[in-house]
């Protein structure tokens, strides 16, 4: 039985805090905030969230699918997550001062470029995010995914939307779009599509564009690399790759 | 002696980023300084009408929230000189800046150049407080349909009520021939209602619909009569006196090398 406490939504000093009854079906939890968050759109947009999934801790899957639901197209950012079975908003953030390349990846805020780091308050431990996300469904203009990992798109990214990841991009379809690799300075990284005529591409600090009155798409997959500074596209069929990344 | 105008209408549809387009390229080809300030933030178009989307790096909330500097985000024309392009961004929405912020960021932009154009959204919320917020003028853009001339209506009286004491009309879409017929609202009709100044008519031109998606403004095509329309509103903005174009009897040629082609 779906009921309205099962997700409540509070205002604190960081944001919104969001209580979800963890011992609650997930999809009927899905359901719920989907309704909650549509009929008070405007009311919450751009806010920051934090979830407290109550007794139950909720997988990781779980989570990821929660931070896509409050992301699109509410534009809510998933702070972090709690356990705290008192309701009680924790009033500090775990120290995050930790070597770039060990740190695992992470969630990436909206536009704060802060990592959103699932903090634990009680011990209770999700882990590591995975290192690649995947996005099924597609990108429409004003949509954004921004990612500490790698990113997946199985759909179209259509011009207007952006996709931003620390690592690779892959798009299992067209990408249209704005696509932004290796986001926090990784030359390495690439951006495959089935389809590449994205409106810019963006592979850590160099930004590339397609050429005036562009000479069309190519019918096969593609990828772009870095090479010597210059952002260079390439049949995916036959591609080599550089040692192990 | 620079002005900051912003291009409104209340409905959507109208032409005002057409309208913003053409007349930004038309002023810098008369050798001002012009800058065009899309402020439909979330539903950016301006960008895409001028074929500039893709050098698109930093945007109007970016300057705001001070991610980057405005001369970071202004794109620079790749055809005309001294024409230049503030994006909205188009993750973000109208709430993403304030009336305060748009007006500090006009008078940075009203320094350098000599015409600031503002891309107005639809309606008359947020997005429209922004947009009329620190420019000195309005240019109201109407089609010749009662919903549309409804919308000037109201729009004109919320311009008023906000301290803007003469704005201007664009009626856009004429069609010479139902006006004749007594099927189109006409000239004098729109402006009984409306009783602000006239500052140009722009006929109904379908080249309008091709330049939209090559990115190529119709002030650029010499042959387009929209395009000479908007070169004679520029020329108006900037204090010239011209004429009106006859639009009937130039409606008759245009027709007359219409039927040729069909003909041939």
């Amino acid at each position: 039985m779906a009921d309205k406490q099962d997700v409540s939504f509070k205002g604190v000093k960081e944001g919104l805090y969001l209580t979800l009854n963890g011992n609650q079906d997930f999809n009927v939890l899905k359901e719920l905030l989907s309704e909650r968050l549509k009929s008070a759109e405007f009311f919450f947009q751009g806010s920051d969230v934090i979830l407290d999934t109550g007794d139950t801790p909720f997988s990781l899957e779980q989570i990821l699918e929660i931070q896509q639901i409050l992301a699109y197209p509410y534009g809510l950012r998933l702070k972090k997550v709690v356990r705290a079975e008192t309701g009680q908003a924790p009033k500090e953030r775990e120290p995050k001062a930790k070597p770039k390349r060990q740190e695992p990846p992470k969630v990436r805020s909206e536009r704060n470029e802060e990592p959103r780091e699932p903090v634990t308050k009680s011990p209770v431990s999700y882990g590591k995010l995975p290192e690649t996300l995947l996005y099924r469904g597609t990108l429409r203009s004003g949509q954004r995914i921004a990612y500490e990992g790698n990113v997946v798109i199985v759909g179209d990214v259509n011009p207007g939307a952006e996709v931003k990841a620390t690592g690779d991009i892959v798009v299992m379809g067209s990408l249209r779009g704005l696509a932004h690799a290796g986001a926090s300075g990784d030359s390495g990284v690439a951006v495959v599509a089935f389809s590449l005529a994205p409106t810019q591409l963006r592979i850590a600090d160099v930004i590339g564009r397609p050429p005036e009155g562009g000479a069309g798409v190519a019918r096969e997959p593609e990828v772009a690399r870095l090479k010597d500074g210059i952002i260079v596209v390439e049949p995916l069929e036959g591609t080599r790759w550089e040692g192990e990344r | 002696m620079s002005e900051t105008i912003v291009i409104t209408s209340g409905k959507g549809g109208v032409g005002k980023t057409t309208t913003c387009a053409n007349l930004g390229v038309a002023l810098a080809i008369q050798g001002c300084k012009v800058v065009m300030v899309d402020a439909d933030i979330g539903l950016r178009n301006l960008d895409v009408v001028m074929g500039l989307e893709n050098r698109i790096v930093y945007d109007l909330v970016d300057v705001v929230e001070g991610y980057c500097r405005l001369r970071q985000a202004l794109i620079k024309d790749k055809r005309v000189d001294g024409l230049f392009l503030l994006p909205a961004a188009q993750t973000k929405d109208k709430n993403a800046v304030s009336p305060e912020q748009m007006k500090e960021l006009m008078m940075a932009l009203k320094e350098e150049h000599d015409f600031v154009l503002v891309d107005c959204p639809a309606g008359i919320e947020q997005g429209f407080k922004n947009a009329i917020a620190g420019a000195d003028s309005a240019v109201i853009v109407t089609t010749p349909e009662v919903s549309a001339v409804r919308d000037a209506d109201r729009i004109t009286g919320l311009l008023e009520a906000s301290g803007f004491s003469k704005p201007e009309l664009i009626i856009n879409r004429l069609k010479p021939k139902m006006v004749a017929r007594g099927d189109m609202m006409d000239i004098p009709g729109i402006l009984d209602i409306l009783a602000i100044d006239l500052v140009g008519v722009v006929p109904d031109d379908e080249y309008i619909v091709v330049s939209t998606n090559r990115g190529e403004p119709a002030v650029l095509q010499e042959s387009s009569r929209a395009g000479q329309a908007y070169r004679n509103i520029a020329r108006r903005l900037m204090g010239e006196q011209v004429p009106f174009m006859d639009l009937t009897e130039k409606e008759s040629v245009w027709e007359k090398i219409k039927r040729m082609v069909k003909l041939g």
